[in-house]
C-alpha cells in the first residue's frame, strides 16, 4: 500500500554540470505522487543541469506517478533521466509507449550519459 | 473500510467498500492481491488495473459532489479472474480541468483480457477480466 514516500535529494557535479540525483522509495500512486512531483521542483533543480530520478526502489507505480515523469521530462530544462532497470515502473514505461519519452536507465552511469547526451543535442 | 471476503477451496471472492479517498486506492490493491495470486492471475496487471480504475473514481467520479463510495469485487471463475470496480458518483464525464482519464483507461484496456465501462448518472461501473490458471486445473 502506498504510504509516504522516503525521498532522499543529492546534488553532485557531472560532466555535464550539477546534476541532482532524486531517491525513491516506496509505491507511488496518487495519495503520495504529489510527493514526487514536489521533489522534482526542489531547490537546486530548476538550475542543475540534469535530474537523475532513481526509482529502483519503487516497487509500484500507476498512472499518477507516470504523469508526473511526463511532466517533467517535457520541460526544457533540467534534462530528467530515470533509473528502473527490469521494474514494474519499466513495464509501465513501456505499457503506456513512453520509452521514447522517459528512457529508463540501468544504472546512474547510463544515466548521466542520458544527460549529457540530451544536452549536447539540446545545445547543438 | 467494510470488507466481506468469502472463500472456499474452490473458489474465492472478494467484496469491499471503500470511500472516496486516495488512500483506498492503495488498500484496493492491497486487497485484490492475495486473490490474483491463489487464482493464478498475473498480479502485477491485476493490481495496475485495479489502481487505475480505484484511482479514476477517486479522481472523477464525485467531482462537484459529496464524496460517496467504491465498490471493489473480485471472484474467481474457471478460467479468468473477474474484477468490478463500481462508484456511486456522476458518471464518465470530459473535464478540461482534471485531465488524466484516458490514460488510466488506455493502461486499464491494454492489461486486462477484457474490459466494459458502463457509466450513467448514478456512477460508474469498470469490469475487468484476466486470465487465471489455478481454476481451470480445479475444473
Amino acid at each position: 500500500m502506498a504510504e509516504r514516500l522516503e525521498i532522499a535529494v543529492e546534488d553532485r557535479q557531472a560532466d555535464a554540470g550539477p546534476v541532482v540525483f532524486i531517491r525513491v522509495t516506496g509505491e507511488v500512486d496518487l495519495a503520495n505522487a504529489d510527493q514526487l512531483a514536489d521533489a522534482l521542483r526542489g531547490d537546486g533543480v530548476r538550475d542543475a543541469a540534469g535530474v537523475v530520478l532513481d526509482l529502483r526502489g519503487v516497487p509500484f507505480m500507476d498512472s499518477s506517478g507516470l504523469r508526473v515523469l511526463l511532466m517533467a521530462v517535457k520541460e526544457p530544462a533540467p534534462v530528467v533521466t530515470v533509473i528502473a532497470p527490469d521494474s514494474p515502473v519499466a513495464r509501465l514505461l513501456e505499457l503506456a509507449e513512453v520509452t521514447d519519452r522517459v528512457p529508463a536507465y540501468t544504472d546512474e552511469e547510463k544515466a548521466i550519459d542520458g544527460i549529457t547526451a540530451s544536452g549536447s543535442r539540446r545545445d547543438g | 473500510m467494510a470488507a466481506v471476503t468469502a472463500e472456499s477451496p474452490e473458489r474465492a471472492e472478494l467484496d469491499l467498500e471503500l470511500p472516496s479517498h486516495a488512500r483506498s486506492v492503495g488498500l484496493a490493491r492491497e486487497a485484490v492481491v492475495d486473490l490474483a495470486r491463489r487464482a493464478g492471475a498475473p498480479v502485477d496487471e491485476v493490481k495496475l488495473a485495479v489502481s487505475e480504475a480505484v484511482g479514476n473514481a477517486v479522481m472523477h467520479a464525485f467531482r462537484d459532489t459529496a464524496p460517496g463510495a467504491i465498490t471493489l469485487q473480485a471472484r474467481q471463475e474457471p478460467d479468468r479472474l473477474v474484477v468490478t470496480v463500481a462508484d456511486d458518483g456522476r458518471g464518465m464525464s470530459p473535464n478540461l480541468d482534471s485531465p488524466g482519464l484516458g490514460l488510466g483507461v488506455s493502461l486499464i484496456t491494454r492489461l486486462a483480457l477484457d474490459v466494459r465501462f458502463d457509466s450513467s448518472d448514478h456512477g460508474t461501473t469498470v469490469s475487468m477480466s484476466f486470465p487465471a490458471t489455478a481454476g481451470r486445473e480445479r475444473v
